[in-house]
């Protein structure tokens, strides 16, 4: 019998991480791995030089357009060694930014980029997380003026826009400083800042490891979960098991469902897999059996139920792309994963339906005219996704890893410089084994 | 040495126009112990106000509930002895009365903000790629032009590869179509002539080249969306119509299938990745989708303005249209309409318009000769703190002086925000034109405000007009993240740009600045090409006659519903 009370945490190759654990030693509000990845997440900011230097040699800044520039200022044109004096910029923006010398505050230069970590005191006193963007842009502004010598007449209103975009004329930056965290204003609702990573970004910080990214994609899901006040009363253990079946393979049973089904490669047998074992565990029970034989199930333990069901989505949306060593049929796999176990249970599906239409959103705008792109670009809180908090977008994340380049916005394109990041981001290695220890020392 | 004016006799000049058109003749003899000054007939002196009486009263009648009831003195407009002062469009032989000037009473200043609204561009470089490396299709000038005939289509209404789709008359949306704007000369010969936006037909050859040189091998698709569509929804409707349009014209030039995954990387880049937002959002307080006026920085509008770009000897002209748009599109649109509600301070904004003299005003032949002497020619100057005091000074005294011959003609000013605009447009004009810089442009605006405060003038005008420019003082160049940042990209979005008064020297600096330097555009090459489209509603390139257009009933605008309503 499980009674979802406690649970192992297994790795990628089905050895055992931590084994018993509580549930609650994965609560984000407790679980030390958790917190730090998110804290590392929460006051990252990027200055990307690159873009700097050549947007002030040009002229070319505040403009809305993605990729070019529809603004090109005459006569403000900067031609500044920027990435070359980029140590000790770097070193002044530290200078700048340091609560008290030798805090936690960190700026590091990475390839062509300006990596600011800013200081714990300024990340507990704030109350949203726009400094990232702010302080940095800041720092690196004055940085630049002290370093180059420049007087007000001497193009420093070009380095701010160059830095901030068209901020504060409208309601976000759009210059070459970034963070991993999107501008708050620009959220879909409150609370949804960990959602704001694409699938991209988690896939690259994740160096394309398919088990990390659905812990990284799961964790920063139901963070945001917490944060918005979704993860409270009944649905606290909701969003604890789904973290820990769908996310950290507890009791290794993603694992198994991918090994055990794998050979035949269809949905149904996942679902019959995840039926069985949920059967046998005492999560569900047979409510009626019709005259046909069909049997008609009811949970014992609904959250776990659907912790079950959500791990046999994520061997799904794992299997679909495995095989395929494409990404682009996943959001289908989800769907029909869920449409055929409600017909097959008469349980509802993942997180009671709303994986389901998430999915279905998915499926729709990865191939659709009215919007969307490739489920690379996806974010969880952006509308296909957002019905369903936590139990989508890490499928995605995972399936992502195992594509093998058919996606025009893959991985390496739209978020290369992640990768680069994963060396000042040390929680990122092996983070499903992090998690697990950390649990480990809680329960 | 320059042949332009002295100071005396611009000086002179200005007082004139003071007397003319504030009615001030008879306030010479100054012996006199009675006047009849004053009497001036309350609302009856105004034809507008008479006429909207009368048809007021037949209003009433038929509807049977009161409304307009302006000849009332416990509800009529409260003017007791004052002299409601014609306006005078700078540049233009022409007067109209401040109600004519009012955005729901003047057709040509609706279609301008329509025209600019209905904008949507989008650059078609990367849906191109897409097209040849992700769908295998090849891209030529042919399938171009077989795209531009779909999309035209899609944009008037009509269905494109979806089946039972329900489509709109063709008269509702007859002002939609999209163009192309293209920079490579030999792609751009072999387009359909009537799909494209010919940058050399639409600007004097030495614009054309840089404009060409600047739109390079890009591709840009400059769509309008019908009147009609922006006058059921905001400003967030243009893209989505355009995109949709692009959309549908894209899988079906191409022959994509409706539910193909790489139809969602096509629409990527063309909805979103390419998708040229003329205005941003604005903050919650004053929220308003993409392509509202209060998301569009004051840069566009130098480069929405199509009067030529001035050589060194033909600066005031476009400098002065450009100052009448941002007045129409910001003052009276914006802050008159969208913040106001549509009630009251038009007239308290509509200064941009006024011919306020050769001093500080929108034309001071006196002013450009005067720096052309002292600097070396427009755009000269190095900017500096000293150079902005010496201009701005020149300027604001020049208008002070001029005001103070007439203390009675701050009654007939509609509080200090006509004299405190005059001086603030006056100077920032100036520096801009004598430096070239846009920064020092904005600051002299604020600056001149210390001479007004020097003065002792009190306070600056309408609705704490001035406190902006205390608060801009520290503010211009500041790098503090919510403060200054390049002029030509604010806008009245941003917060302390976000009361009325303050922007249109901003417009005007911008333009000016650039106009100095003798560039080819403001902010955005690719709006100054968009916006010289001879199919607009607008003449662009006419800015003040088309608003005189206007006052005189003379203009006809797009998007009416006479198509499906009754005939009256």
């Amino acid at each position: 019998m499980n009674n979802g009370k406690t649970l192992s945490i297994y790795d990628d190759r089905g050895e055992i991480l931590a084994k018993d654990i509580s549930l609650d030693a994965i609560n984000p509000y407790k679980n030390r791995a958790i917190q730090e990845i998110l804290f590392r997440i929460k006051r990252m900011g990027i200055v990307n030089l690159n873009k700097l230097e050549n947007s002030l040699k040009t002229g070319e800044v505040g403009g809305t357009i993605g990729v070019g520039s529809e603004c090109k200022i005459l006569g403000r044109e900067l031609d500044l060694p920027i990435i070359e004096r980029a140590e000790e910029i770097a070193k002044e923006m530290k200078k700048i930014i340091e609560v008290t010398p030798g805090d936690d505050t960190q700026v590091d230069v990475v390839d062509k980029l300006i990596v600011v970590q800013l200081p714990s005191s300024c990340v507990n006193l704030a109350t949203d997380y726009s400094q990232v963007y702010l302080l940095s842009a800041t720092a690196m502004a004055y940085a630049m003026i002290k370093i180059f010598k420049l007087g007000i007449f001497d193009g420093t209103d070009m380095i701010k826009s160059a830095l901030l975009g068209r901020y504060p004329q409208t309601t976000s930056p759009t210059g070459a400083v970034s963070a991993l965290l999107s501008f708050p204003t620009t959220l879909e609702g409150t609370g949804n800042a960990y959602r704001s990573l694409s699938v991209n970004d988690v896939v690259a910080l994740t160096n394309n490891r398919t088990f990390d990214a659905a812990a990284l994609g799961s964790v920063l899901e139901h963070a945001a979960a917490f944060e918005c006040g979704d993860a409270l009363g009944p649905y606290k253990r909701f969003h604890l098991l789904g973290l820990a079946y769908q996310g950290l393979n507890a009791n290794n049973m993603t694992y198994e469902l991918i090994r055990d089904t794998g050979k035949s490669g269809k949905l149904v047998d996942i679902i019959d897999e995840v039926i069985k074992r949920a059967f046998e565990d005492g999560v569900i029970n047979v409510k009626k059996t019709l005259p046909s034989g069909f049997k008609i199930f009811s949970a014992n333990d609904v959250p776990l139920w659907n912790a079950y069901a959500a791990s046999g989505q994520m061997a799904a949306a794992i299997q679909n792309a495995g095989v395929s060593r494409a990404v682009q049929g996943v959001p289908s796999a989800m769907l029909f994963y869920n449409d055929l176990l409600i017909l097959r249970t008469g349980l509802p599906s993942v997180d009671f339906g709303r994986a389901h239409g998430a999915s279905n959103n998915t499926e729709w705008l990865t191939h659709s005219i009215y919007g969307g792109g490739g489920p690379g670009v996806f974010k969880g809180e952006y509308l296909a996704l957002k019905g369903s908090k936590g139990f989508v977008f890490p499928c995605i994340c995972a399936s992502m890893c195992l594509d093998a380049g058919t996606q025009t916005f893959s991985p390496k394109m739209t978020s290369e410089f992640l990768f680069k990041l994963r060396d000042k981001m040390p929680e990122l290695e092996r983070p499903v084994e992090k998690i697990a220890k950390a649990a480990d020392k809680l329960t | 040495m320059s042949k332009e004016p002295s100071r005396a006799s611009a000086l002179k000049k200005t007082i004139e126009n003071f007397q003319k058109m504030y009615n001030l003749e008879k306030t010479s003899d100054l012996a006199a112990k009675t006047t009849t000054f004053y009497e001036f007939g309350g609302w009856r002196q105004s034809k507008r106000k008479t006429e909207f009486v009368e048809y007021a009263h037949q209003l009433a009648e038929e509807r049977g509930i009161p409304g307009y009831q302006g000849d009332r003195e416990d509800l009529g407009v409260p003017l007791g002895q004052r002299y409601l002062a014609p306006l005078k469009l700078s540049g233009v032989d022409a007067y109209g009365e401040i109600d004519d000037f009012h955005a729901i009473n003047n057709a040509a200043i609706q279609q301008s903000i329509d025209d600019i609204k209905r904008t949507s561009i989008i650059g078609l470089d990367m849906a191109h790629r897409v097209l040849e490396q992700r769908v295998g299709a090849v891209v030529t000038p042919e399938t171009i032009n077989h795209y531009l005939e779909c999309k035209n289509h899609a944009i008037a209404g009509g269905a494109l590869a979806q089946e039972h789709m329900a489509e709109i008359h063709p008269g509702m949306t007859k002002d939609a179509y999209t163009k192309l704007i293209i920079g490579n000369k030999e792609l751009a010969d072999q387009i359909d002539q009537r799909f494209l936006i010919n940058i050399e037909d639409g600007f004097p050859e030495w614009q054309a080249e840089k404009l060409t040189d600047a739109i390079g091998d890009h591709t840009y698709q400059v769509s309008r969306i019908p009147t009609i569509a922006v006058r059921i929804a905001d400003g967030g409707i243009v893209n989505r119509w355009d995109n949709t349009s692009t959309s549908l014209g894209l899988v079906t030039a191409y022959n994509l299938g409706g539910g193909y995954s790489a139809v969602s990387d096509l629409v990527l880049v063309a909805k979103h990745l390419q998708t040229i937002q003329i205005g941003t959002v604005t903050w919650p307080r004053r929220a308003r989708s993409p392509n509202e006026p209060g998301g569009v920085p004051v840069g566009y509008i130098g480069d929405i303005c199509q009067t030529p770009m001035p050589t060194q000897d033909d600066v005031l002209n476009y400098v002065g249209d450009v100052g009448a748009l941002g007045a129409m599109f910001y003052e009276l649109l914006w802050f008159g309409s969208y913040m106001a509600g549509g009630i009251g301070p038009v007239t308290a904004v509509a200064n941009a318009f006024i011919d306020l003299g050769d001093t500080g005003g929108l034309g001071s032949p006196f002013l450009t000769g005067w720096l052309k002497n002292k600097y070396g020619g427009l755009g000269c100057a190095k900017p500096s703190f000293d150079v902005i005091r010496e201009i701005s000074q020149n300027v604001s005294f020049m208008f002070m002086e001029a005001l103070d011959r007439f203390p009675i003609l701050l009654e007939h000013m509609w509080g200090g925000a006509v004299r405190q605009a005059g001086v603030a447009i006056g100077s920032a004009m100036a520096v801009g034109l004598a430096t070239g810089n846009s920064l020092a442009a904005v600051i002299a605006s604020t600056y001149s405000f210390c001479h007004l405060m020097k003065e002792s003038w009190g306070r600056g005008g309408f609705g704490a007009a001035d406190a902006m420019e205390y608060i801009m003082m520290g503010n211009s160049a500041s790098l503090r993240p919510e403060e200054g940042m390049l002029p030509e990209l604010r806008g009245v979005n941003m917060s302390m740009l976000s009361l009325p008064g303050h922007i249109d020297s901003s417009v005007i600096g911008c333009a000016a600045a650039h106009a100095a330097r003798g560039d080819a555009w403001v902010l955005s090459p690719v709006i100054k090409v968009a916006f010289s489209d001879p199919n607009l509603a607008f003449d662009f390139g006419n800015i003040r006659h088309e608003v005189t257009k206007g006052v005189l009933k003379e203009f006809m605008p797009e998007g009416d519903r006479d198509l499906i309503k009754p005939a009256r």
